[in-house]
């Protein structure tokens, strides 16, 4: 499904170059849920940057879903986007002016889908996160988790390949967390492919592989953990 | 696109997107408005005469000798300055008119068609001699000018019925009719007497006087305090008196400059140096004139484009700032795949959306603005070319302020979506 | 505290100097163009002769045609017959009174200081000076005995002095004019009011005529009128006597009536009259008399022309618009602002206090762009005034006074106020602290 191999991103300034990924290579499967974890730093961000398409790397080679994405346009990055992968965000990311079913709608709307259509697909997804009834709500009258629960049937909405999530539950409780985790995991079982990117132990947990990050590489599986766990109080302070 | 979704987000920020709303109303209302009272001006600077008024320039004479006091002096010196005149290089043809295009004013008098019994209409009447319509460059288009024995004759006669009094009957009108042929404008002889040729018919005045028109001319115009600009009836005379002096009419070779009327001014004084004289170009006159209605004019469309331009700035800033606020929500589109050209689009949607309802507005407000401010000034109505006219500019306005705005929008990376406040 | 949020203006001012740039710009020229236009407009429709003009009349019969009315809008000619006027001066009903009209005539330097010049040379009575508070820099008007008899006074613009004495004090000397010779009574300081009030029958806004003779000289002198000249019934009788004896109207009447009831008795004075001349066979319409204030009568002759009042209503539109502008600008900044207003708020700034100095902050852009406007609108009148001279012939018929500062500095202060206070309401609302758990 998404096939990394020796990726390299180095942001720039006047002064420093920061190495972000350094010879960064991955292989996820298609239909796996993978957890990615690592500390403030170790790349994270970036690696989803690149894996999103939201931002392009200096070497390497990526292969998403059977093709070659490493070289591509603005616009095809933004149709692949669009098409085959789907967001969660930490911060859910909603649209403040637009309510409920105008977010769900936005990709679709993108994508050029015709009206019935779109408006099938969001009410399905929006039935399947259980906020139909909140359709015409605006974010900033439901609560973080409904917004979050939004947030993926927007993802729903769009039937992507490939789900990338960053830090989905970073925002939410310990309920609500669990509810959104849940929600992932009922998607996985369906087919979806889901590489989330975490700090938390407890939601890595209900993965099923870890990767981790360290200065813009993975790292062998086999090393102490002792340095994650070093860093985690720390961030999770945020 | 659909507009939908960006109508009901704009609801969540009525003030900012009601300023743009009614910026462009209130621009669209007062440019449309401004131009209209433009328009009207230059329509009234720029009617044609119909006369060559670049080449024309008014030379008065005008005597403080008594010697001039004398009829038959008046009339020697007059014939010998026509001469001067004449015999100038650089000047075309001279006439003795007391006609001046474009002096804003000039004389008038009431007739009607002999016998019609109706009502005397108002026109302007003027002094013309063999030349007059040569040297305002205005042919006779139908029937003939006059000759110099007419003008000569009609003097003579004018003078005998001016120096006593006309014996008149119990009805208060003359015994004695005066008979003279005139030449009168197109539209003066439609006035009188309707469609179809008024040549060889017969205007009478108040005194039962008696005009036969022999000439017709097509072209004139000369703006008058009254609405009867298009009117006119010359008469063969010759034009002098101690106490207004002689006016003529030069027409000059084009191209011809101040020397000339240095030249025509040494020239006369050298002759008779018992006057001054006075001698101005035509367009100087029509400046003068028309001054105030071509500064109000010009005024009004620095105001008009400055308006436009404030508009423009007002979007450009209101735009920047929804660009600026919303950068999370561009980069989230962009993360969901949206093109840079989609976000174009959402921006430059978004805007003539606002425009149009600011004009819709707008052409209220025009027609508004229209009935109370200009209601009193004749002709400057608003029309409705000239507000589709308003409508395009703002249209355009708004899609060129909203284009710097929306482009730097498209920048704004996807990858903004990840960051965390 | 006032002088706090001043400071904090200043300082946000000169933060993003492109963006107060802009909104100091957008105001000034909005204050500039609406003074400007207030400006001209004030130049016509001012009251040019305040104190004086309630009791200043001007007079019209309705001598005109019984078939239809004069073709002007009021319906009545603007002017008098010589019969008519000569009838009313033996009222004394008015506590002064003036007949006048200009005419063109040749006055005479001494050779050796140049040609002969024809001037505009207006005659009137010598009540004119008084009834129209004629500044004198020498001497003053004629007295009424010289009405009476005709005699060759005159009184010179400064203009036409400057020219045959050379500025000097000219009272007592001689001048001639046309036939015979003048003795000068006064010489007018410089009177350049920006409307002719006393004759608005041609250019309202031409300059004063530069010599005043008695009106009483126009029969002896035999001066034909250089104005307009309204007629309906040819003359009878030829000659400057027939014009005398004419229906031509061409001479202005003005009466200084103080109170409304001198104003009826002289209204029922022309009543009687008109009544009375109607016996003749004169008067043929219906009787018709109008006693019309000065400003009334400026009004009704269009002196200021709907052109410019369009103008000006446009001006303060365009201010209007500026005003949007403004506050779009400063709202988009204000909120801009909101988290160092959450931290204002949770260091215990209370709401009044936020919108107080943002209020302020408003307020000192709209000062400055309305001092900025104030220069703005004093160098565009400078280049229409020099502009003008080409058109109109002069170029002190707009003059920017105190009055017109004062009000651009109202006008700004209003447009700053209107501006301001939504963005001020608005970021006043900002909950505190909001912010802060999100930096």
């Amino acid at each position: 499904m998404l096939l990394m191999e020796s990726i390299r991103k180095v942001y720039r300034t006047e002064l420093v170059a920061t190495h972000a990924l350094e010879d960064l290579s991955l292989h996820v499967r298609a239909g796996e849920f993978v957890a990615v974890m690592g500390p403030s730093g170790s790349g994270k961000t970036t690696f989803l940057n690149v894996a999103g398409l939201l931002d392009t790397f200096d070497a390497g080679s990526y292969r998403l879903d059977g093709e070659d994405v490493s070289r591509l346009g603005d616009d095809e990055m933004s149709s692949i986007r669009n098409r085959k992968i789907g967001f969660v965000f930490q911060s859910f990311n909603l649209i403040p002016d637009l309510d409920v079913f105008d977010n769900v709608d936005v990709p679709l709307r993108y994508r050029g889908l015709p009206g019935p259509e779109r408006k099938r697909r969001i009410e399905s997804a929006l039935e399947l996160v259980g906020l139909l009834s909140r359709a015409r709500h605006l974010p900033s009258q439901l609560s973080g988790g409904q917004q979050q629960r939004v947030a993926i049937a927007r993802v729903l909405a769009g039937d992507p390949r490939l789900i990338l999530a960053d830090e989905p539950t970073g925002n939410l409780d310990s309920m609500m967390t669990r509810e959104i985790m849940d929600l992932l995991e009922e998607i996985n079982e369906r087919g979806t492919t889901i590489v989330m990117v975490t700090h938390s132990a407890e939601c890595a947990a209900r993965a099923q592989r870890q990767i981790h990050l360290l200065d813009g590489k993975v790292v062998d599986l086999d090393a102490p953990p002792t340095l994650l766990r070093a860093d985690v109080p720390a961030e999770a302070a945020r | 696109m659909e507009l939908g979704p960006i109508l009901r987000a704009m609801k969540r920020s009525k003030v900012r997107f009601g300023l743009i709303v009614l910026e462009v109303a209130l621009t669209l209302a007062i440019v449309a408005n401004c131009v209209a009272l433009i328009r009207e001006a230059h329509a009234k600077i720029n009617h044609p005469s119909g006369f060559d008024d670049a080449n024309l320039i008014r030379v008065s004479s005008i005597p403080f000798e008594a010697a001039f006091k004398e009829d038959g002096y008046l009339d020697n010196t007059l014939r010998s300055d026509l001469e001067l005149l004449a015999s100038t290089p650089g000047v075309r043809t001279v006439s003795n008119t007391n006609f001046l295009p474009w002096a804003g004013g000039g004389s008038s008098d009431e007739m009607r068609a002999q016998g019609s019994k109706g009502e005397l209409l108002r026109t302007q009447v003027y002094n013309a001699d063999e030349r007059t319509f040569e040297a305002l460059g205005t042919p006779v288009t139908e029937g003939r000018g006059f000759t110099r024995d007419e003008v000569q004759d009609a003097t003579l006669r004018f003078r005998a019925l001016g120096s006593s009094t006309r014996a008149r009957g119990a009805d208060g009108q003359p015994v004695e009719k005066f008979a003279v042929d005139v030449v009168i404008s197109r539209a003066y002889g439609r006035l009188a007497f309707g469609e179809g040729s008024p040549l060889g018919k017969v205007l009478e005045d108040s005194d039962g006087d008696e005009y036969r028109v022999i000439g017709v001319i097509d072209a004139f115009y000369n703006p008058y305090g009254w609405p009867i600009h298009d009117y006119v009836v010359f008469y063969p005379t010759w034009a002098r008196s101690f106490d207004f002096g002689s006016p003529f009419l030069v027409r000059a070779e084009p191209g011809q400059g101040d020397t000339l009327i240095k030249a025509m001014e040494q020239q006369l004084l050298a002759a008779n140096n018992g006057r001054n004289l006075r001698i101005m170009r035509v367009p100087t006159v029509k400046n003068q004139t028309m001054g105030a209605q071509r500064i109000t004019a010009t005024l009004m469309a620095w105001v008009a484009v400055l308006l436009v331009l404030v508009t423009a700035v007002g979007i450009v800033g209101l735009t920047s700032f929804s660009v600026t606020e919303r950068t999370r929500q561009i980069g989230t589109r962009r993360a969901l795949g949206a093109r840079r050209r989609d976000v174009l689009r959402h921006f430059l949607a978004e805007n003539w959306l606002l425009t149009t309802m600011g004009i819709v507005l707008g052409t209220l407000l025009a027609f508004g603005i229209n009935v109370a401010l200009v209601s009193g000034i004749e002709g400057a109505k608003l029309r409705w070319p000239l507000l589709a006219g308003g409508v395009l500019l703002l249209w355009a306005t708004g899609l060129l302020a909203t284009l710097a705005p929306a482009f730097r929008a498209t920048r704004i990376s996807p990858a903004i979506a990840t960051r965390n406040v | 505290m006032l002088g706090y949020n001043l400071r904090i203006a200043l300082k946000s001012l000169r933060r993003n100097l492109g963006l107060t740039a802009l909104t100091v710009g957008g105001i000034a020229l909005g204050i500039g163009v609406a003074t400007l236009f207030s400006t001209i407009r004030h130049a016509l429709a001012k009251d040019p002769i305040p104190g004086k003009s309630a009791v200043l009349h001007y007079v019209r019969l309705d001598n005109w045609d019984p078939a239809k009315p004069h073709p002007n809008p009021a319906g009545i000619p603007p002017q008098l017959t010589y019969m008519d006027v000569a009838a009313l001066l033996r009222s004394d009903i008015p506590v002064r009174q003036t007949p006048t009209f200009k005419a063109n005539l040749y006055v005479f330097p001494d050779p050796s200081k140049g040609r002969p010049q024809r001037t505009l040379v207006r005659l009137c009575a010598s009540d004119f000076f008084t009834m129209f508070e004629t500044p004198f820099r020498y001497g003053a008007g004629w007295d009424r005995r010289a009405d009476a008899q005709a005699e060759a006074v005159v009184v010179l613009g400064e203009e036409t002095n400057d020219l045959l004495f050379g500025g000097a004090d000219s009272v007592g000397r001689t001048v001639r004019i046309a036939d015979r010779d003048f003795r000068v009574a006064g010489v007018l300081d410089r009177w350049r009011p920006s409307v002719k009030f006393y004759d608005i029958t041609q250019n309202p806004v031409d300059v004063p005529e530069q010599v005043f003779i008695p009106f009483s000289l126009l029969r002896p002198m035999q001066v034909r009128s250089s104005g307009n000249r309204d007629g309906w019934k040819s003359q009878a009788a030829p000659g400057f006597e027939g014009l005398l004896a004419s229906e031509s109207t061409w001479i202005q009447m003005w009466v200084e009536l103080p109170d409304a009831q001198a104003r009826r008795r002289y209204v029922d004075y022309l009543t009687a009259y008109v009544s009375e001349e109607k016996k003749t066979g004169r008067f043929p319409r219906p009787l018709r008399v109008e006693v019309t204030p000065l400003m009334a009568w400026l009004r009704e002759q269009k002196v200021t022309p709907p052109e410019i009042t369009a103008m000006m209503v446009v001006s303060l539109l365009f201010l209007a618009v500026c005003a949007l502008n403004l506050m779009g600008l400063l709202l988009a900044k204000f909120l801009a602002r909101a988290p160092e207003i959450g931290v204002r708020r949770a260091l215990g700034a209370s709401r009044k206090a936020i919108f107080l100095q943002h209020v302020v902050e408003c307020e000192t852009v709209a000062v400055i762009g309305g001092a900025l406007g104030i220069g703005l609108s004093v160098l565009a009148l400078l280049g229409i005034n020099g502009w003008a001279k080409t058109m109109i012939n002069r170029s002190d018929l707009v003059q920017f006074d105190l009055s017109m500062a004062f009000l651009a500095v109202a006008l700004s202060l209003v447009a700053g106020l209107v501006a301001g206070l939504y963005p001020a309401w608005r970021v006043c609302r900002i909950p505190p602290a909001v912010h802060l758990k999100l930096q």
